[in-house]
């Protein structure tokens, strides 16, 4: 039977991939602000909402609703119609996750920080 | 059957249907793992395993056939763009380390880069519709997710390539 031999670059591409997304992420979260709101984009249409005030909002697009809470300064999505929910399961802003994303109703949400956009992003 | 041609054929809807099949049951598994949205990218064991064993036309053959027909079983549009965009720059990839014969990069390697490669060309797609930061967020921890995936579905190939051993190509004469 044939036998498989690791070549260098086996173990290679795995750890320049885990170093690339360690890089990534270390970027993204080193100057990591207080979150102040989400932004909620919904077909082409942009809502801001305060984590400070407990509410909820109803998002209807690609014919699934989707239910963003704002709880305890936390956000998450509460109900989804959607195939899959992986919504649902996504967690919370800014505890869990900086963003959440519902592919089939075509909603995404993500972490405002306190006093503007991150400045790794914002240049 | 007994026209290489059509014999060649025959395989690739085989590993078509082997790749709806691996579709179907990776949707079901995701819901049993502990990260919304990780998939790992099973089908591309198919697709790869095409790629090994019948050229990189047939992959690509089998790889946008395979985001076509999971469209229509399950899909939705946006479903479709994101995974015809991981299809293609996951078969860049292979196409660049043509699927681990390269030297210096075995398969294993090849389907760690692919898998890469594939969650990188679905956040681009996404961003197109979900804007650019919330998919930035997500970026880093699929992609350091993909390399562990990659490695799964590097073994599965090496394990389908090595029972493969015995299926005549389509290149083979038959009498």
């Amino acid at each position: 039977m044939h036998k498989y031999r690791l070549k260098i670059g086996d173990v290679l591409a795995p750890l320049a991939v885990l170093l690339l997304s360690g890089a990534l992420f270390f970027a993204l979260t080193a100057r990591k602000k207080p979150v102040g709101s989400v932004e909620i984009l919904c077909g082409g249409e942009r809502t801001v909402c305060s984590l400070l005030t407990d509410a909820e909002y109803r998002f209807e697009h690609n014919g699934y609703t989707v239910v963003l809470t704002v709880e305890g300064g936390e956000a998450f999505v509460s109900f989804a119609d959607c195939p899959d929910r992986l919504c649902v399961r996504a967690g919370r802003i800014p505890g869990d996750t900086r963003s959440i994303v519902c592919v089939p109703a075509g909603v995404s949400v993500r972490a405002v920080p306190e006093g503007g956009d991150y400045d790794a992003i914002a240049g | 059957m007994r026209s290489p041609a059509n014999r060649r054929l025959a395989y690739d809807a085989v590993f078509l249907a082997l790749a709806l099949i691996l579709s179907y049951l990776e949707s079901l598994l995701s819901g049993f793992l502990p990260i919304p949205g990780l998939k790992l990218g099973l089908p591309n064991v198919a697709v790869m395993a095409v790629f090994s064993l019948f050229g990189k036309m047939d992959a690509l053959i089998v790889s946008l056939l395979r985001c076509f027909v999971q469209f229509l079983l399950f899909g939705s549009a946006p479903a479709l763009l994101l995974s015809l965009s991981g299809a293609f720059f996951s078969f860049f990839l292979l196409l660049l380390t043509d699927c681990g014969r390269r030297r210096g990069i075995g398969v294993i390697g090849a389907s760690v880069l692919s898998a890469a490669a594939h969650i990188t060309g679905q956040c681009a797609a996404a961003s197109l519709f979900y804007g650019f930061l919330p998919v930035l967020f997500y970026y880093p921890t699929m992609l350091a997710l993909s390399a562990p995936c990659g490695i799964v579905t590097g073994v599965l190939l090496v394990l389908i390539l090595r029972a493969a051993e015995r299926i005549p190509r389509g290149r083979e004469r038959t009498p």
